[in-house]
């Protein structure tokens, strides 16, 4: 029997051993990397005021002082003329959310039009305990499933893109698995969920009048289907130009059919007619992996404006509203979405990919928002927000949690 | 680490980073080697976690911080290395290992080849822990920090992970089913 303290000394002298410098090679080529990164941020020299100023410590100090939400918003609301809300008749003053529910941001009009002498910051959202919300189920979509971004289906069942055989899994909202589709192997149509290199991911948006769109990760490409699941096109192949992708990882729609594309790798949001037709960029150089659009072509993504993880919003005209950093809650935050009030859902993991938070921002403004103890790495949830479907950090299984009314 | 050298880093010097780069990163090959027990994977991690780096430094609120924040976005490289490893190592069929019977008398080098074994076997995760309260001689407490987990966490990684590599010692020292008396 081996003695702790004789494993330990064994464990010690195991660890002794080891390389004794870093190559020179690493080191040059990690500055070679740092050069490519710096030339990329040079294109946001716009938000330089920002990461000159420590706001982040700053606002927090004022928001834990206690009263400090109302100053922020305040403080903002005499900035920017009271202009930084959707437009939807609420008052910026009465809370730090915008209409939609994000928080405090700048106004659309100083913005995008005089951020170079902006130094206004992105606020940080307040330390605070998340209230503890337990699963009412969690599944997975079969044996051995590595699932993509969840999406409630106007029907209220769950779609989450599979991995494992490049169709969707549908499941019913008491967490059964009720179906699985997906053009067959061989058909032109087939899925490709998955990158050369490993990366496993999905998408779909539902338009409940004229069928859903899927982002075919692996074929680089979207592919529209009637609502009776009847092909009617694509578009998309990888590259660089207007309507390719690079590493989209998440799709949108709103009401009118516009369809929303996040793509990682260029950085950027696409938009598009329904049947596929270049529209515009949105956050061109700073857009998130992940993104939700409220149905009225307000967008929000898992990326700040000076390329930290956080939430950004943008107006339907593709103008910068606002964003906020979320670093005691959601450090990486990483699925976002929608329910049909208008409320917006964020859930992310922390920086050692434990789960992190659920905050909900409420919709209309001036009421607070909600934070509970079920993050994961992508989320659904009802039209009638009452449930929330989370996709787990193993991405092998959905969380069902019952949303507590408003 | 020189603090001042960090709040330049932090204040965008690059030539300061640049200093940071060069001073971390042979503790940080020596960390992520540890626990990647791969040379190239080891140098692949500390190269992201040195852009990462940069990339988070503007967030650093604290310089004295900078060795335990910068050993945490290491650590996370190395999770998605080994990652990255595990996903080109699935359809590799791993071979047992046949240890000469007699080669070796030292029991000492017969332990040390079972621990590594045992150790390869942790998940990363526990590996971290191991590497950071082992080698670096972090607290748990410390470790907490620096991850940014709750020392539950800490505390049951660390459990798991000494009693994998207990196991892996003790495996071979069972008597097998033949040897063991009626």
């Amino acid at each position: 029997m081996t003695t702790d303290s004789d494993l330990d000394r064994q464990i010690q002298d195991y660890l002794q051993s080891g390389p004794a410098e870093l190559s020179d090679r690493v080191l040059w080529a990690a500055r070679a990397q740092l050069k490519t990164t710096q030339r990329r941020r040079a294109r946001l020299a716009w938000l330089t005021p920002w990461r000159n100023i420590s706001m982040s410590q700053s606002t927090r100090l004022l928001l834990t002082a206690g009263g400090a939400l109302a100053l922020v918003v305040a403080i903002g609301a005499g900035l920017l003329g009271g202009t930084g809300n959707r437009d939807t008749g609420h008052s910026a003053s009465a809370s730090p959310l915008a209409s939609s529910g994000s928080p405090a941001i700048p106004s659309p009009s100083t913005a995008s039009s005089a951020p170079q002498s902006s130094a206004f910051p992105i606020p940080t959202y307040p330390a605070q305990s998340a209230a503890p919300l337990t699963s009412a189920w969690e599944t997975a979509g079969g044996p051995a499933t590595r699932l993509g971004i969840p999406e409630m289906a106007p029907d209220g069942r769950i779609w989450a893109a599979s991995c494992t055989d490049n169709a969707f899994r549908i499941l019913t909202p008491g967490g059964q698995l009720a179906e699985t589709w997906g053009p067959p192997v061989g058909d032109a149509h087939h899925f490709n969920f998955t990158l050369p290199n490993g990366e496993c991911n999905g998408a779909i948006a539902f338009a409940p009048a004229s069928g859903f769109w899927v982002l075919d990760f692996g074929n680089f490409r979207v592919v529209r289907f009637d609502k009776d699941r009847k092909y009617l096109g694509s578009w998309g192949r990888f590259g660089s130009g207007q309507g390719e992708f690079s590493h989209a990882n998440d799709i949108g729609v709103d009401t009118v059919g516009s369809v929303f594309v996040a793509d990682e790798g260029r950085h950027e949001i696409q938009v598009f007619t329904s049947d596929g037709v270049y529209v515009r960029s949105v956050a061109a150089g700073h857009g998130g992996s992940f993104l939700s659009t409220n149905g009225e072509g307000w967008v929000d993504t898992s990326l700040l404006p000076d390329g930290r993880p956080g939430l950004t919003e943008y107006k339907p005209d593709g103008s910068y509203q606002g964003g906020i950093d979320m670093p005691d809650l959601i450090p990486r935050p990483l699925g976002i979405t929608h329910d049909g009030l208008g409320n917006l859902y964020v859930v992310g993991l922390t920086l050692a990919d434990e789960p992190g938070a659920m905050v909900r921002f409420k919709s209309p403004p001036g009421g607070t928002q909600d934070v509970w103890n079920a993050g994961g790495i992508a989320i659904a949830v009802s039209s009638e927000g009452d449930a929330a479907y989370v996709l787990q950090a193993s991405t092998e299984t959905i969380a069902k949690y019952v949303i507590p009314a408003p | 680490m020189d603090v001042l050298l960090v709040e330049r880093a932090i204040a965008g010097d690059e030539e300061a980073y640049a200093g940071l780069m060069a001073m971390a990163g042979d503790r940080l090959l020596a960390i992520a080697y540890r626990i990647l027990r791969d040379l190239h994977r080891a140098e692949d991690a500390v190269q992201v976690a040195l852009v990462n780096a940069l990339r988070d430094l503007p967030t650093l609120r604290d310089a004295d911080r900078f060795e335990a924040w910068l050993t945490r976005i290491l650590v996370r490289a190395c999770y998605v290395e080994a990652d990255r490893g595990r996903r080109w190592n699935a359809n590799m069929r791993v071979l047992p290992i046949d240890l000469p019977e007699t080669s070796d008398p030292t029991s000492t080098v017969v332990d040390r080849d079972r621990l590594d074994r045992g150790f390869r076997r942790l998940p990363t995760d526990q590996r971290a822990i191991v590497v950071l309260h082992h080698y670096l001689g972090w607290s748990q407490p410390e470790i907490a920090r620096a991850l940014e987990v709750p020392i539950g966490t800490v505390k049951s990684r660390l459990f798991y992970a000494t009693q994998g590599l207990r196991a892996a010692i003790e495996a071979d020292d069972r008597p097998t089913s033949a040897e063991r008396p009626a």
